[in-house]
């Protein structure tokens, strides 16, 4: 699933969530766009619209209306431990930010081939040499993120003396996706035991080809993060 | 008056602290980072368009049923978001209460910009480079005793859980020990929050 398709999941969650606290007749249309999402379009923003309209109407009725943290916690990262749901990995904020402003992919809505959204711009061409932090697409492990926890589950062999000394904890590695796919750059970037970092770079350099990062079309060099966590 | 943009960037997901966030990137900076990822913010081209702090807020306002159910909301950056402190406080006066605003900045700027936008401001990401002013110079074509004083000014004045202090290790610009002495000097102001990570060159 691209970052967009998960964006588009997490808002309807949380559309989903506001309506039922209020007690909104409500059910998200199926989306039926594949290929590239920028994480909203407009048959998404005419729910919100639907909601909001819903909301007046309650408020004007002298109903409480509820809304401020209905869906507080939904983005908290949970801990990724073999066997639980990856948390998803996030690239540096700062560079995040940096990359966004610099691809000026300000408010990229409407992607399902609408009208072009408010604000929309049209992407710059970038220099496919550097290394971004964010992109339209981001890249993924070729089977989502479900795969990428198999993987690592399957390949993790917890170092003999580790285990002897009762280590466990969360290392984070950071990688880039190249335009073709391959991992390069890997490096523990939050460590727990050096043996622990070796088992989580080697697992890392390890990966099958990724499906590269996208921005209008071209792919991209793109810096990530995950976390690998090691449980005794 | 309307401030110089970069971006508008909606449906930031844990990226920039809680919840739903969208980031508001604001054209200029005073400083010259040799590895900066961005240096179209501090050129003619980089310039997106111009807002005023009501279409700024009209902007955003698509998102603010997520912002209010996430307890999300605004981060302000850029380029350096406090050469913009009068939008930015004209902004909050006017958004609705539960939205959550956070500035990352590198506090390279006059203190009253900084004071103009505190009352407002719930997060503050704090991008320092290197306390070491030699190093900060070198890096950034700048001195940093503007930032020393404002970091001073915010342990004084604003609760430090407010606030995070963004400590790089800059490839050929400074050591782990170096960011070591960093992390020492701002403890010491009182600060405890702390974001350590390397900058990835390509």
């Amino acid at each position: 699933m691209n970052k967009g398709k998960t964006i588009c999941g997490v808002l309807k969650t949380i559309r989903q969530q506001v309506a039922d606290a209020n007690e909104i007749s409500y059910k998200p249309a199926e989306c039926h766009h594949r290929g590239e999402c920028a994480g909203t379009c407009p048959a998404c923003e005419a729910e919100v619209k639907y909601i909001n309209q819903q909301l007046d109407l309650r408020r004007q009725l002298g109903k409480a209306v509820v809304i401020a943290g209905i869906s507080a916690g939904l983005l908290s990262a949970p801990a990724f431990a073999a066997g639980q749901k990856p948390v998803k990995p996030v690239p540096k904020a700062k560079s995040s930010v940096k990359a966004a402003e610099r691809e000026k992919d300000a408010l990229v809505i409407g992607s399902t081939g609408a009208a072009p959204a408010p604000y929309q711009v049209t992407p710059q061409k970038m220099d496919t040499t550097k290394v971004f932090g964010v992109v339209e697409q981001m890249p993924s492990f070729p089977g989502g993120d479900a795969a990428l926890m198999e993987f690592i589950k399957k390949e993790m062999v917890y170092p003999a003396e580790a285990k002897r000394k009762g280590v466990e904890g969360r290392v984070i590695v950071e990688f880039v996706v190249e335009r073709n796919g391959r991992i390069t750059s890997a490096k523990v970037v939050k460590s727990i035991d050096p043996l622990l970092d070796r088992e989580a770079l080697r697992i890392v350099r390890k990966m099958p080809r990724w499906n590269p990062g996208r921005q209008a079309g071209q792919t991209y060099r793109v810096k990530y993060i995950i976390p690998i966590t090691f449980r005794l | 008056m309307k401030a110089p943009l970069i971006a508008i960037c909606r449906h930031r997901l844990a990226l920039d602290g809680e919840g739903v966030v969208t980031l508001v990137a604001f054209h200029g900076c005073p400083l010259s980072c040799r590895y900066c990822l961005n240096p179209h913010c501090r050129e003619p081209e980089g310039l997106w368009r111009r807002m005023d702090a009501r279409e700024l807020l009209d902007a955003v306002m698509v998102d603010d049923l997520y912002f209010q159910a996430t307890g999300g909301g605004v981060t302000f950056g850029g380029g350096e978001p406090l050469l913009r402190s009068r939008t930015i406080a004209e902004f909050c006066r006017l958004c609705p209460p539960g939205w959550h605003v956070g500035i990352e900045t590198s506090l390279a700027v006059p203190q009253r910009r900084l004071a103009e936008v505190t009352p407002y401001v719930h997060r503050f990401i704090i991008d320092v480079k290197d306390m070491n002013p030699d190093i900060y110079r070198r890096y950034t074509g700048c001195d940093n005793s503007r930032v020393t004083a404002n970091l001073g000014w915010l342990a004084r004045n604003v609760d430090r859980s407010r606030v995070v202090i963004r400590l790089p290790r800059i490839p050929s610009y400074n050591t782990p020990a170096d960011v070591a002495r960093s992390r020492r000097q701002l403890e010491d102001m009182g600060f405890t929050l702390f974001d350590c990570f390397d900058y990835l060159l390509p």
